[in-house]
């Protein structure tokens, strides 16, 4: 690091100070350096004018980089945490298949398969065709729940007009209808 | 940044009941029948309690029931999306033999 002033910042100090070459006597090892005999308090100025800017050349390059990368960092640990939250919400899928309706009132005619999603805090049991689900604390609780789902649309679509129904509770219908029969009395 | 993690409960039922108009009082269980031009379209759960949020697998299972992508389903929470807005999404679902 050069401490001393360079051959053009001892020119500019000669200027300022109004000394003659004969002033100067100064030597720095390997260099020989100007340097005006002055006393120490006129030197003052100089601390207070130029010493910032010296510093500022030195320094200042290296600061403007920590506050850069210091940015950088929060931003990337801002990216991390909502990475971090998207694969928390990512679910543990699997897939079930119901061989019942957990009812002695219908018989399933084909096993019905269910979309399992275990979340942290949950089990979701999910038939994306007839657009049903149940939400429970154990895949276990949720599959049974869902049982209770695929009758209850049955019998609310089944009760009401087709002609009332859209194409996709219609499409939910015909479905049901295919793998739902009432059972035979015992 | 706003996900189905952050859905609040009472936002989702104010959002369901008010804007989409269902009624969960009248359904089977916990389920609302959205009916449009007299015919039933969808059919959506109201979520149980959980404390204030809505659990995520929850508010995905009812994303899919009201036909709404993710970003449609937080505007209808969190208000921009208003009752007319989601008819209209309905009305194209239906235009393209969806619903």
């Amino acid at each position: 690091m050069r401490l001393l002033p360079s051959r053009e910042q001892s020119n500019a100090l000669r200027q300022h100070f109004h000394v003659e070459d004969d002033d100067i006597c100064s030597h720095v090892v390997g260099e020989s350096v100007p340097w005006p005999r002055l006393p120490i308090e006129d030197f003052a100025p100089l601390r207070q004018t130029e010493l910032p800017e010296l510093l500022e050349a030195g320094f200042g390059n290296i600061i403007q980089q920590m506050d850069s990368l210091s940015k950088e960092m929060e931003a990337l640990q801002q990216r991390l945490a909502e990475v971090e939250e998207a694969l928390g919400a990512q679910p543990r899928c699997r897939q079930a298949v119901l061989y019942d309706l957990g009812t002695r009132k219908y018989e399933l005619r084909q096993p019905l398969a269910v979309q399992l999603e275990e979340y942290d805090e949950e089990a979701v049991a999910r038939i994306p065709e007839l657009d049903v689900f149940a939400s429970a604390d154990t895949d276990s609780d949720a599959l049974g729940l869902i049982k209770r789902e695929v009758v209850g649309l049955y019998e609310e679509l089944a009760a009401t007009p087709v002609e009332r129904l859209g194409e996709r509770p219609l499409a939910w219908l015909r479905l049901l209808e295919r793998v739902i029969q009432v059972a035979e009395p015992a | 940044m706003p996900s189905l993690r952050s859905v609040k409960y009472r936002d989702l039922i104010t959002a369901l009941e008010r804007k989409v108009g269902l009624d969960f009082r009248q359904g089977k269980e916990r389920n609302a029948k959205y009916e449009l031009d007299g015919k039933v379209r969808l059919r959506v759960t109201a979520p149980k309690k959980h404390g204030a949020d809505v659990l995520p697998g929850t508010a995905k299972a009812i994303r899919n029931q009201l036909a709404l992508g993710t970003a449609q389903f937080l505007n209808l929470v969190n208000c921009p999306m208003t009752g007319a807005d989601f008819e209209e999404v309905v009305r194209q679902k239906i235009q393209q033999g969806l619903l």
